[in-house]
């Protein structure tokens, strides 16, 4: 699926504006809002899917224009996806993307940060839910140390006073967890 | 794609940062954990849910200071992990901190102590002792997995009965277990509650003597039953047959008995019968196998048993689609 111009709408009724952070104005169609609740909810709430209705200008205090603009990408190009359903209460750790979903977050990390936070203030759930999948699978396979090192993690953790190192890393495991975990072959079959 | 360098982690609030851990597996969780006490704290908010855990004995080194492994199957990712480290009291306190949060429900736990050797009684011995002192510690698992050795079957009751009754959907036995045992474990919450029963002797266990003694009534309430045995009796096989006739029981319900070919007369059981005998072909036409249907109470569905030298299989069909229902539950069971 190809995105389209979001500001080129032919029929404006059908369109609300947000205004971002910056004070830069977007013209949303209708159907791209379905996919936030957030806006969903205040569309529905002041009846702006109303063509009669006055519809004023939606400030996003929260967003900037040019997360705006990197949102809008995403709600076109879901645009004729089915509506997005948790499914999955136990949420399957499927770290598997979409080529255009890998290209499209392959964007500096404090970038990603503030998507997932837009995502999350707009409550886009399928965008967010699918940062914290690329955020789980880019900590896989990582040990404790390189995990901290990954997510800028400050320890509290009291560290060894001859080395430094975290007490708990390598200590019984009754405590902190697996502390070492091998591989091993298969368990017995079902 | 790039890494998650320079990202900010203590800048996501706790419950964005409880999304991301639960999509993480269970090893990324163990690890993450061990990174900070508020992620710790945070780790051990998120119930855990597609893994299968269980211990094992140390096949390769059957030595007096030979341990069980922990054992741990994250079926979501497809990895293993094995563990052994320190003594079996932080292994048990490893497996029961995963049942510390209330709703965490594995998919299977497993007991895997086929042989004889000393160390799986002072071992369940342990558990249990550790189990007992944590009352709050309840087993949330939706399969019961039993594969032991004799010598361990003193346990089975307690450790059974360590099992949260309401989630617990399906039972496995693998071993020598006296009649005594399998109708102590029938008295059972978790065994009422189960649908589900896989019950099976090994050859290397030898004596047909020693086959696993599970009369029908004790399985009178399962939806799925699977069962090898070295010889059942006619009488006790007509009886599990009118048992799923007789019963209101979904499609795709089914019973597959595995019998020893050499021991098993299963002509004797059409004597049993209390309808004609008409043999209907389902699955095969073979001469030395006979397919019987059965009308059940319950409108537009029919038992469909099957009889042959390896056993007996039954299955609850749709009346218009019995070939489409009998084989597709034996092929996948297969």
């Amino acid at each position: 699926m190809s995105c389209e111009e979001p500001t080129t709408s032919p029929t404006p009724e059908n369109n609300i504006t947000v205004v971002s952070s910056d004070g830069k104005e977007f013209l949303l169609d209708l159907k791209l809002t379905e996919q936030s609740e957030t806006l969903a909810r205040l569309i529905s709430n002041f009846e702006y899917d109303r063509t009669d209705v006055k519809k004023d200008p939606v400030p996003l205090g929260n967003i900037t224009s040019a997360q705006m603009q990197k949102i809008i990408e995403w709600l076109q190009h879901h645009r004729y996806y089915p509506k997005w359903e948790q499914n999955d209460i136990h949420y399957s750790t499927s770290f598997t993307f979409e080529t255009w979903v890998e290209e499209y977050l392959n964007i500096p990390n404090n970038e990603m940060f503030e998507l997932l936070n837009a995502a999350n203030y707009l409550n886009i759930p399928r965008l967010f839910s699918t940062i914290c999948r690329i955020m789980a699978s880019r900590i896989t396979g990582k040990s404790a140390e390189q995990i901290r090192t990954v997510l800028n993690i400050k320890t509290d953790v009291k560290n060894d006073v001859y080395t430094g190192i975290p007490i708990q890393e390598d200590s019984s495991s009754s405590e902190d967890g697996m502390s070492e975990i091998s591989l091993s072959p298969s368990p017995p079959p079902i | 794609m790039s890494e998650l360098t320079e990202f900010e982690w203590h800048k996501l609030n706790d419950d964005m940062k409880l999304e991301v851990i639960k999509r993480s597996s269970y090893l990324t969780r163990c690890r993450l954990r061990k990174c900070s006490k508020s992620d710790k704290s945070l780790v051990d908010r998120v119930p855990i849910s597609e893994i299968e855990i269980g211990f094992a004995e140390d096949e390769y080194r059957h030595t007096e200071d030979s341990k069980p492994y922990l054992m741990v199957h994250d079926a979501v990712n497809d990895e293993n992990w094995s563990y052994n480290k320190g003594d079996d009291k932080d292994r048990i306190a490893d497996f029961m901190r995963i049942f510390n949060n209330r709703n965490t429900l594995v998919r299977r736990v497993y007991f895997d102590f086929f042989s004889d050797d000393s160390n799986s009684c002072p071992f369940f011995s342990k558990l249990l002792t550790e189990l007992d002192a944590h009352p709050k510690c309840i087993i949330q698992s939706e399969h019961f997995d039993w594969r032991c050795h004799q010598a361990s079957e003193q346990y089975l009751l307690q450790v059974l009965e360590k099992f949260d009754s309401h989630n617990l959907k399906k039972i496995s036995l693998n071993g020598i277990i006296s009649e005594e045992k399998v109708k102590a474990l029938s008295e059972t919450d978790q065994w009422k509650n189960t649908s589900k029963f896989d019950i099976a002797t090994s050859p290397s266990f030898g004596e047909l003597d020693n086959d696993v003694k599970v009369k029908s009534e004790y399985i009178q309430h399962a939806e799925n039953v699977h069962m090898k045995v070295g010889n059942m009796k006619g009488d006790e096989i007509w009886q599990l047959i009118k048992n799923y006739r007789e019963s209101d029981r979904n499609v795709a319900s089914f019973f597959m008995l595995d019998v020893d070919q050499e021991y098993f007369e299963w002509k004797d059981v059409l004597l049993l019968f209390d309808v004609p005998v008409t043999n209907v072909s389902v699955a095969s036409e073979s001469s030395t196998t006979h397919t019987q249907r059965f009308e059940m109470s319950t409108r537009g569905r029919v038992l469909v048993v099957e009889l042959s030298n390896y056993g007996v299989k039954g299955c609850v069909c749709r009346e218009e689609q019995i070939d489409e229902d009998f084989n597709r539950v034996f092929n996948e069971e297969d």
